[in-house]
């Protein structure tokens, strides 16, 4: 029987995030490292499309770096950028097999909150723009309509994380 | 009374609502689509701005007004 969570598990050789996102990028199960001042302090592997943490296990990413993986190659989802802003953690990274994607809390703190109406307006908008985007694209030939996924979601995050000044980027990986 | 949701902790990290087919598209590509989507979020988030300024806090498009 599948279990409910994915419990931690003994920490590995991984020494940095660096070092964690070069060992989880192109694997095929969804891993969660925790990182606290530079520290490796919880690793969790977890299924193709999510990794379930204990929620004791939640409340220690408070300040911590986490380092994740999505094996598809997509950015972020929605449910990412929730727990990291609900349990404030200081920053994820996440290693896709082309990509590494990295977005930092602000000095003063997140300023989003998927629970209050304001965040979840700016979402809905950050969505409906990168929709419209893509549409462009595809009329103008640029992109194939099955391939409207592949861009959706990293445009969303780019508008949604520039509404709320908050650092993201996508860096290549070598 | 609100009736706001309760969070689920499993909620957090499932990926469950990304695209079910993997993202088969070159680094190089993406980087090249992303130039050419750039200067149409600009121009969206700039009409945006005039209809709902409150949508917009802090340095918010810095870095687009910025960006090539």
């Amino acid at each position: 029987m599948e279990s409910e969570y994915h419990y931690p598990l003994p920490r590995d050789d991984a020494r940095s995030p660096q070092q964690a996102l070069k060992k989880i990028r192109d694997t095929n199960r969804e891993h969660l490292y925790m990182f606290k001042e530079g520290k490796q302090i919880r690793r969790f592997v977890g299924e193709p499309d999510r990794v379930t943490l204990p929620p004791g296990c939640l409340f220690e990413m408070k300040n911590a770096v986490i380092v994740h993986n999505h094996p598809k190659g997509y950015s972020f989802s929605r449910e990412d950028i929730d727990a990291i802003v609900r349990f404030d953690a200081k920053e994820l990274i996440l290693a896709t097999p082309n990509f590494i994607f990295r977005v930092v809390r602000p000095e003063s703190g997140w300023p989003v909150d998927f629970d209050t109406e304001l965040t979840q307006h700016q979402y809905q908008s950050s969505f409906v723009i990168a929709n419209e985007t893509v549409n462009k694209l595809i009329s103008a030939n640029e992109v194939r309509f099955s391939d409207k996924d592949a861009l959706i979601i990293h445009y969303l995050w780019i508008i949604f994380f520039e509404l709320n000044g908050i650092l993201y980027v996508r860096k290549k990986t070598i | 009374m609100s009736g706001k949701k309760r969070y689920d902790p499993k909620s957090a990290f499932d990926d469950r609502g990304l695209p079910e087919k993997a993202n088969s598209f070159s680094a190089d590509k993406e980087e090249e689509m992303e130039k050419k989507a750039r200067p149409l979020i600009k121009a969206s988030l700039n009409e945006l701005r005039k209809k709902n300024p409150d949508l917009f806090k802090g340095n918010a498009m810095a870095d687009l007004v910025n960006n090539k």
